[in-house]
């Protein structure tokens, strides 16, 4: 084996490590959450930029915050406040529902070993 | 040939994929979100036949719109016009799209020692718990309407029963069986889920849910929604078959004068049940599940424990209002409580 | 082993053809040919041996052909390599019965992807059959696994499998290179023909 073999190994051994890091953490690469009024979609926010956004739904508008790859509805009309109490939500195929207002937020993918559902 | 080996690799390689991603075995997995039943209803099927599941999905949606369209306690339905003959003639015949509302609530009610009871629709309308949303200014009923209440409750128990009709000497009675429809429509669907020979399935319907078999060889986790704040309370292990409901009294309400009323009311002061957050049952009879949420939200801090017992319930969780947990030592054993959540646990031996 | 048997040269089929007034020109492979031609009949043969062979984990073989086809790259340059990865596959399914069939297309596609690695590898400076052989194995596995993807199975949770593909074809990659180094050492003195090199 000459050196610019060892080398190319090395290479390529580190080139595989970070292939299993990348694909392999929970949820997988290149999060977003999927936001959709009345079953359309309007809009998709990668979750690694934080921010705020405004949403308009059907009632008024629901606040939506982007944080450590996490999102949470702020504010949303409506008599229940379930989709605020939800709080951050982060896994793949989680998700929250403001009905009153009609805006869904869901985390693209598909769930991993996270929940299967919530009760309330 | 070709097309076999196709199918072969690509199985294979399927197989590999969810033996890699899961270090188990997971079936393919359909999700859909369907706006029925007045609540969201999110339907996961996991591995059910070829080109199925969009049928399926849609007999799902069907079979619950209808049921809300029929069982609807004030909106044009099958209900209301049973209510309206039994005001006017005192007594009515029981249509076929009723008939398993009638049995099973009614029955149900009676087990709950009628804490749930579907003859309170009156009461429900008095509080202006009808209607899809709430007005922000919402008051409670007036001191009067409370004592009338008081002095005289309507209750499913005045209901006489006789083949294919029923009865009532208080013409007034309006059914509403909002505490336990919802379970009652989601048995129904769980033996349609059975019956499609589907491997797997979880159906939340606003926060309630059945599940039917198991994904690969885990048990179904359910959070529980933490009353007090935001995020969850901590995570059961569900079996397939079990049914898991929970009734809150923040679920729906009203702000008043730094008061919160909810919609979770007492037959017998008429007034919000008081003392508890929330109450989560599992059973695998939904129908059952439901109601007993109910009953033992209204029993109350200190009698829901009786009540569980009377209902043969094993698997019971209440949350207090100062976020502490009680669950029965069955309930306690499928729990992890979630170290944020700032929730402490008691486990109560029930006989 | 077979294969100093085939090393020594064979008797040459000289024959010319008159026919109908056209005269064949006559075709005499050179040495040089006869040991491509050997070495790819060897690479068939491994080829068809390990489909044959099941595998543990589908996607995942030790490539032992490219070996040979490693082999060839360095006695005879790039061009008779290329020669042999690609009749290898072709003859391979054509012997199997995989021809044109999805099994066939993956191979050819890691094929392709080794050859145009070894096309660009063979001029980094220094690099040995080691390096050839790694370099070969990952572009394989990749090749066959973007076709796999992109064509066949087009599961957005596919690319997981990667990482545990590559670390195979790292593995494999790096045991071939050292049995084509040891077989090359044995080789080399009277078989390489000092007017060729893999720069070829």
């Amino acid at each position: 084996m000459t050196r610019v073999d060892a080398g190319l190994l090395l290479g390529a051994i580190l080139l595989v490590a970070s292939l299993y890091s990348l694909l392999w953490q929970p949820g997988g690469a290149g999060r977003e959450a999927r936001v959709s009024v009345g079953g359309e979609v309007v809009t998709t926010l990668n979750l690694d930029r934080d921010g705020e956004h405004a949403i308009a739904g059907h009632l008024g508008t629901t606040r939506l915050q982007v944080a450590d790859g996490r999102i949470r509805v702020v504010e949303s009309p409506g008599a229940r406040q379930l989709c605020v109490r939800d709080g951050w939500i982060e896994g793949a195929g989680e998700s929250t529902v403001c009905l009153p207002n009609r805006v869904v937020v869901e985390i693209t993918g598909r769930p991993g070993h996270g929940l299967d559902g919530k009760t309330y | 040939m070709t097309a076999r080996m196709t199918t072969r690799i690509a199985t294979s390689l399927a197989a590999l994929t969810a033996l890699l991603a899961g270090c188990d075995r997971e079936p393919d997995f359909q999700h859909q979100r369907l706006l029925v039943f007045g609540t969201v209803v999110e339907v996961s099927l996991y591995g059910s036949p070829k080109g199925t599941s969009d049928a399926l999905l849609e007999d799902i949606e069907h079979a619950l719109s209808r049921r809300h369209a029929q069982w609807h306690a004030w909106e044009e339905s099958e209900l209301t016009r049973f209510n309206a003959e039994l005001q006017a003639h005192g007594e009515a015949a029981v249509p076929d799209a009723l008939a398993p509302l009638l049995e099973t609530g009614l029955s149900l009610a009676e087990r709950t020692g009628y804490r749930m009871d579907p003859g309170t629709g009156k009461l429900i309308k008095d509080w202006g718990f009808h209607g899809e949303t709430l007005e922000p200014d919402a008051t409670p009923p007036a001191d009067s309407t409370i004592d009338a209440w008081r002095a005289a409750p309507y209750s499913a128990a005045d209901l006489g029963r006789t083949n294919g009709r029923m009865e009532t000497t208080r013409r007034d009675l309006q059914l509403d069986f909002g505490a336990v429809a919802k379970g009652i429509a989601l048995g129904e669907l769980r033996t349609m889920l059975e019956d499609a020979e589907i491997e797997a399935a979880i159906v939340n319907a606003g926060g309630d849910l059945i599940t039917v078999g198991q994904p690969g060889s885990r048990d179904w986790a359910i959070g529980i929604s933490n009353p007090g704040g935001q995020g969850v309370l901590g995570t059961l292990g569900v079996r397939g078959g079990d049914a898991v409901f929970t009734s809150g009294t923040y679920e729906r309400g009203f702000q008043h004068d730094g008061t919160w009323y909810h919609h979770v009311l007492d037959p017998e002061t008429g007034m919000p049940a008081d003392g508890l957050e929330s109450v989560t049952v599992i059973h695998d009879d939904p129908a059952l599940a439901d109601a007993a949420a109910t009953a033992l939200l209204v029993a109350g801090p200190e009698d829901w424990p009786q009540v569980a017992v009377d209902l043969d319930l094993r698997d019971v969780l209440v949350v207090a209002p100062d976020n502490t947990v009680t669950a029965t030592a069955a309930m306690a054993e499928r729990l992890s409580l979630d170290a944020d959540s700032g929730a402490s646990l008691e486990v109560i031996q029930t006989p | 082993m077979a294969w100093t048997e085939k090393r020594t040269d064979p008797p040459l089929a000289r024959e010319s053809t008159i026919d109908g007034g056209h005269v064949y020109r006559e075709i005499t492979p050179d040495r040089d040919d006869l040991r491509i031609a050997g070495l790819a009949a060897l690479a068939v043969a491994i080829h068809v041996a390990e489909t044959v062979v099941p595998s543990p984990m589908p996607g995942i073989r030790p490539g032992l052909a490219n070996i040979i086809v490693v082999t060839v790259l360095v006695l005879f340059g790039w061009r008779a390599a290329a020669w042999v990865a690609i009749l290898r596959v072709v003859a391979g399914g054509l012997l199997v019965g995989t021809f044109l069939s999805p099994t066939f297309m993956l191979s050819l596609a890691g094929a392709v992807s080794a050859v145009a690695a070894l096309g660009v590898a063979r001029w980094l400076p220094g690099i040995g059959p080691v390096g050839l052989s790694l370099l070969a194995s990952m572009a394989h596995m990749s090749g066959q696994f973007l076709l796999a993807w992109l064509w066949l199975v087009p599961h957005p949770a596919l690319p997981m499998l990667l990482p545990v593909l590559l670390t195979a074809a790292v593995a494999f990659g790096c045991l071939n290179g050292m049995i084509t180094a040891s077989l090359l050492r044995r080789l080399n003195q009277d078989t390489r023909d000092p007017r060729r090199s893999m720069h070829e």
